[in-house]
């Protein structure tokens, strides 16, 4: 049989669509994209991949477990609002970041914070009994970040823990450069002292 | 002796960066979002708007007929969008009425906005100015252009529609720009 006539008597049919399933970073870019069309499975796919990363910082920001689980919320409530403004000029994270920083400090700053200050559950200076009883080297050190004051403990998670630079954390917070590194300066020393390690610059 | 594996920035480093919460927060979050939707760019949804209804115009356009009816009255306007007369026949009062009381309320709903959201929201409403002054001149140049006559018009049902938009949306943040 003529394999070229046997081609030709074949009826002409489409061919079956092919499903791109996007990977990596792609589909995350495909998943925010959605969520900026309005698709709130998207978003809270988002919400799954990214919520770690703003609670974990909002816990070591406020140091209290509601108040990280309130400003967690708000960050993803203000980033669904204004998720069109965000233009991929800092990785999505990142924005998160900046926002969840904006909505502890607004927090901390309003009466809420001041009445729970005067509660008395937030430690200030000076480790509590827990903190010299714990013999975990990572709980100790969690727990006398813990205990900073608010200014110090802001510039050292951002910067320690979080890595950004020291112009970021002042921008980050709304600090000049020189009260930051002050604020780190000061909060390594008082870290140093809760731990019995020797203060620690760089 | 070195200390620095075990120096304070060291151990802070070696924190972890994600902590998941004990909870989940998302119900919390997904209630709240009910009936908001993302913040609409409307430069991009007026622009995109004016493109199409451009195209649309380009593609049904048909020759005036003998006697010289109107060209672009006949399309229908946008469901719930306040009637709009066609500048070529005038605007009457009763379309003035509407706009200015659409327009006082949309000033009134802008200055209780964001300032950033304000400053988007009077950007988008100047694209649709830009469009209807660039119109203008067009028609200055070739004032029997029903297809420009047209254009002139539509830039008015845009204003309209903006300003309904706002005024009836209980959060701008909501709006979108109908397309």
């Amino acid at each position: 049989m003529n394999a070229n006539l046997s081609a030709v008597a074949q009826p002409v049919s489409r061919p079956e669509p092919v499903a791109v399933v996007l990977k990596g970073p792609w589909q995350a870019l495909g998943t925010l994209q959605e969520a900026m069309r309005g698709n709130r499975r998207a978003f809270e796919q988002l919400y799954r991949e990214h919520v770690a990363g703003v609670y974990g910082l909002c816990l070591r920001l406020t140091g209290q477990r509601e108040a990280a689980e309130d400003c967690t919320q708000e960050t993803f409530v203000a980033a669904w609002k204004s998720l069109r403004e965000f233009e991929a000029r800092s990785s999505f994270a990142t924005w998160l970041h900046r926002i969840a920083v904006n909505k502890v400090l607004t927090r901390q700053s309003g009466l809420a914070a001041r009445l729970e200050r005067l509660a008395g559950d937030l430690p200030q200076d000076g480790p509590t009994d827990a903190v010299v009883a714990d013999a975990t080297p990572a709980l100790d050190l969690e727990r006398a970040i813990e205990g900073l004051p608010d200014g110090a403990r802001h510039v050292l998670v951002l910067v320690g823990i979080y890595g950004h630079s020291h112009d970021e954390a002042a921008e980050l917070l709304g600090l000049a450069a020189g009260t930051c590194r002050a604020h780190l300066h000061r909060a390594r020393r008082l870290l140093g002292e809760r731990m019995g390690l020797e203060e620690q610059t760089r | 002796m070195s200390h620095e594996p075990d120096s304070l920035p060291v151990r802070l480093a070696r924190l972890p960066r994600e902590i998941p919460p004990e909870r989940d927060l998302w119900s919390g979050i997904d209630a709240r979002l009910a009936g908001r939707r993302p913040a609409w760019h409307f430069g991009l949804g007026i622009a995109a708007g004016l493109a199409i209804i451009a195209l649309s115009l380009l593609v049904s356009v048909e020759p005036r007929r003998p006697g010289g009816t109107e060209l672009a009255g006949a399309r229908s306007a946008a469901p719930g969008a306040p009637p709009v007369a066609r500048e070529s026949g005038g605007r009457d009062a009763n379309y003035e009425h509407t706009q200015e009381t659409l327009e006082r309320a949309f000033r009134s709903e802008l200055r209780q906005l964001p300032k950033a959201t304000q400053a988007r929201l009077i950007q988008d409403l100047d694209v649709i100015h830009k469009a209807r002054s660039d119109i203008r001149a067009a028609l200055a140049a070739n004032p029997d252009s029903p297809l420009l006559q047209a254009l002139l018009a539509d830039t008015w049902q845009q204003e309209m529609e903006f300003y309904a938009n706002v005024s009836s949306t209980p959060d701008a943040a909501g709006m979108r720009w109908p397309m």
